[in-house]
């Protein structure tokens, strides 16, 4: 994993209970984003694996999510896999 | 207030662009493997081209089109689209631009509608049918609608459609609608992103013939794999590589590095652009939608129009907006590229963009963009200030929407500021009509701020408030003509709002009418139009119109009547408000005019569409136009729907805590047809004529013998003798020629199907 962005108190391995209810959702993208894209997906991590990206991060809810995946869709990127992952261990 | 020399705010040219096939940019590889296949598509009734951002849908169908010269009309729909009327309109909108009249009876259908767009739809592709040539209706962005209801609205119009015409639906996501049924019948037919993507000719014809980069056959194969033939890939490619000495060598570095092909290609072709363009790419791209003024004010140059050009020339993804090539925008994937870069290089640089945006889109009267700009820099206190400064000007501009959105999109922090605000925000939702639980909402808002702050309310707050509260009557008449002298009275009170005259003095004589006092009403409707101002306040002139003639027409003077509501219809079609709520008064008074001049048809007609107008907006104008319409109705001797117009009438008179005169107005009406069934059962009145009997009914005013009418009504000789005979008996006549007189004496033959 290389150069892993973002607000930490809401990144992956934060506390996945407290006021922002959710679940944090791991969403694999083809081809490597660089750090100008993690100002787009500020709430996410932003990370390079194997030569794609992955993006972590608590999603409050499926309509947050749907709009992720909408806001993906308009950048042109491929989507390869979202996966909900626990958090706290 | 703003200069008024400049409105491109007003609502057609939105319209326009919606209903408009879109402009591409300039530089395209033509791709007539693209246009072959949706020609063969041609025995199919629908077409998806489906695809993510980047592969050129749009330009295919454009370019198809350009090709093949067929009719289309073309549909750019948008997220306010999931509204049925909305999506209906502008699809009907843009098929009667393509023969005046094919869209014309759907959008009448569609403002009667009560949510069921299926007759409308019907009607649609009736005309689509009668068009008679072979033509295409295009749904672009139709990722947009997500509204269930929408959805299944489209999926009955596409079962409905006629043989001459077809559907392409152009999106970036697969539409939820159930397509496997027509895929199976053959009746589909796709182009997807494989079928978009380029080939490797395409790719040589748009690198090598048309860029002139020297490229091997092999580097051109290494480029498609690399870009999976990702036409906006291709494109950024052609951008990098046209300067570069040695293609090859690069070509070979990007094949061999895993870096997603569009931030990669972006980068690359920013980082050789000239420091100047790309500032100015980056800081147009904030903007969104540009003019050359807009960028040489904005971005503080005066060289925006040659650097336009040049990208423009150069093929930078830029697209015109509008017919005179005056507004740009980006195509939405570069400019998201764009709009990331520039948050990584200057990440204040877009606050700052919008708020000098805001203010030269204000200075121009642009106060719609003015405002969504001021909101993209996160500036709600301008909006509020906007909307303060000129929520006068965009409602005669008739933008009763963007005004709802904008207040509601404020933070609920900064309204005990602006108490102003809800009440603007009722206003607007009464005259476009929407739902009733909107306007009481914001009603509801407008009186707590009231309550809470009675220190900031002005009078000139009291006075919109009032503004609502005389002119939309759902409970009491009389509060209705109370608030209406408070708004008069604040409006004589000060020369300096003198623009309150023509919108108090409409809805006092709104309220005066429906409480009874008719020549207090019209003396309030002149008052109106004879304002000074009245000419800019369209929706009160419309209202002033209207209640002017209604009240004429009441005392009797159908003369004075016929002028004002003529003027009423000349104000409508101008501003585009004849399904709005002033709408419904002027159909009222259409409605009354017709009754007195025995029109009757023309008088049921109107009346029913002055009392769906009114449905939602005002109680007392549905109950007026309800009575109205069972009067007439019976009269026509449609007697169960006369009852059921008067039913309706009594129990929304019923709900109001004081109708005021339209209680007894809907008793006597319910008493009078209570009389008629009565007369009817004993046998004093004939009864009424079946279905099946005023079918022939048309017929009988023609030429032809009963024979050829049943030929015509697919019915045998003895059927027609005796549903004439039955009709001769109910209208009390002995002979063809008096029925059809006294057919047309009860309004029972529309116009056009009397002879002659």
């Amino acid at each position: 994993m290389t150069g892993s962005r973002g607000n930490g108190s809401r990144g992956a391995g934060s506390r996945g209970t407290g006021p922002e209810e959710g679940h944090c959702y791991r969403v694999v993208l083809e081809g490597e984003l660089d750090e100008r894209f993690a100002s787009t997906f500020a709430t996410m991590t932003i990370s390079r694996v194997d030569g794609n990206t992955v993006l972590e991060g608590i999603i409050i809810d499926q309509a947050q999510l749907h709009g992720l995946i909408n806001r993906l869709s308009l950048l042109g990127l491929t989507l390869l896999s979202v996966t909900s992952v626990s958090v706290g261990n | 207030m703003g200069p008024h020399s400049s409105l491109e705010e007003s609502p057609s040219p939105i319209l326009e662009a919606k209903v408009s096939p879109p402009r591409v940019r300039a530089g395209l590889v033509p791709r007539q493997r693209l246009s072959s296949l949706l020609d063969d598509a041609e025995h199919t009734a629908l077409t998806l081209v489906s695809a993510p951002t980047g592969y050129g849908k749009t330009t295919a169908v454009r370019a198809w089109f350009a090709s093949t010269k067929v009719a289309h009309a073309w549909v750019t729909l948008d997220t306010g689209d999931n509204d049925l009327v909305r999506l209906w309109t502008h699809v009907a909108t843009a098929a009667d631009r393509l023969h005046p009249g094919i869209g014309k009876r759907a959008l009448t259908f569609l403002a009667l509608s009560h949510g069921d767009p299926r007759p409308a739809l019907d009607e649609l592709n009736n005309g689509l049918a009668r068009f008679g040539q072979p033509l295409v209706v295009v749904l672009d962005e139709l990722q947009a609608i997500e509204d269930p209801q929408a959805l299944a609205s489209l999926e009955y119009m596409a079962r409905g459609l006629p043989s001459n015409a077809r559907l392409v639906l152009v999106t970036r996501v697969d539409p939820v609608l159930a397509l496997d049924p027509l895929r199976a019948r053959g009746q589909l037919t796709e182009l997807r992103a494989r079928h978009l993507a380029f080939t490797q000719a395409e790719a040589t014809e748009l690198l090598v013939a048309r860029e002139g980069i020297d490229l091997q056959p092999g580097e051109v194969a290494a480029l498609v794999e690399r870009t999976e033939g990702w036409p906006a890939g291709l494109y950024l490619a052609a951008l990098w590589l046209r300067d570069l000495a040695e293609p090859g060598t690069h070509i070979r570095e990007f094949a061999g590095n895993h870096r997603h092909v569009a931030a990669y290609l972006s980068g690359e072709v920013l980082d050789r652009v000239d420091p100047e363009q790309r500032s100015f790419l980056l800081q147009t791209a904030a903007l969104g939608r540009f003019t050359v003024a807009m960028c040489d004010a904005v971005l503080h140059r005066t060289d925006s129009a040659a650097m336009i050009a040049e990208l423009e020339r150069s093929n930078m993804f830029l697209i015109p907006t509008d017919g005179r090539g005056d507004w740009f925008r980006y195509h939405s994937l570069f400019e998201q590229l764009l709009l990331i870069e520039l948050a990584a290089t200057d990440p204040h640089a877009a606050t700052t963009l919008h708020q000098r945006a805001s203010q030269w889109c204000e200075d121009r009267a642009l106060i719609a963009e003015a405002a969504e700009h001021a909101t993209a820099a996160g500036d709600h206190r301008r909006v509020a200030d906007l909307l303060m400064t000129h929520h006068q000007t965009m409602l005669d501009h008739g933008l009763m929407l963007t005004v709802i959105r904008l207040i509601d999109a404020l933070p609920a922090e900064l309204l005990p500021e602006f108490p102003l605000l809800p009440c603007v925000a009722a206003v607007s939702a009464g005259v476009a009509r929407q739902s009733t639980d909107e306007r009481l909402r914001f009603l509801a808002q407008a009186q707590v701020l009231r309550a809470q702050h009675p220190e900031r309310w002005r009078p000139y707050d009291e006075a919109w408030l009032g503004l609502v509260r005389a002119a939309l009557i759902d409970d009491s008449v009389h509060d209705a003509v109370s608030w209406g002298g408070k708004c008069a009275a604040v409006a004589d009170a000060d020369p300096e709002v003198d623009v309150m005259v023509a919108p108090a003095y409409s809805v006092l004589s709104v309220a005066r009418f429906f409480a009874g006092d008719i020549h207090g009403a019209a003396a309030a409707a002149r008052r109106a139009m004879e304002n000074r101002r009245a000419l800019q306040k369209i929706p009160a002139l419309l209202i002033a119109q209207s209640m002017f003639a209604l009240a004429q027409s009441e005392l009797g003077n159908q003369r004075a009547a016929q002028e004002a509501a003529a003027a009423a219809q000349r104000t409508a079609r101008d501003s585009g408000l004849s399904q709005s709520w002033p709408g419904a008064l002027m159909a009222t008074a259409l409605a009354a005019i017709a009754e007195r001049e025995g029109r009757l048809a023309d008088a049921e007609r109107d009346g029913r569409l002055a009392a769906e107008l009114h449905r939602g907006s005002s109680t007392a104008g549905e109950i007026w136009a309800l009575v109205l319409v069972a009067r007439v109705s019976c009269q026509r001797g449609k007697v169960r729907e006369a009852e059921a117009a008067s039913d309706e009438a009594l129990r929304l008179a019923r709900q109001m805590s004081d109708p005021g005169p339209l209680l007894p107005r809907a008793e006597n009406m319910a008493f009078e047809l209570a009389t008629t069934r009565a007369r009817m059962a004993a046998g004093a009145l004939v009864e009424e004529p079946t279905e099946a009997e005023l079918a022939v009914l048309p017929l009988l005013a023609s030429d032809l013998t009963l024979r050829q009418i049943g030929s015509e009504l697919y019915l045998s000789l003895n059927t027609v003798k005796s549903h004439t005979h039955a009709l001769y008996r109910k209208l009390g006549v002995g002979s063809r020629a008096d029925a059809v007189a006294r057919a047309q004496v009860l309004g029972l033959l529309k116009e056009g199907e009397s002879p002659g």
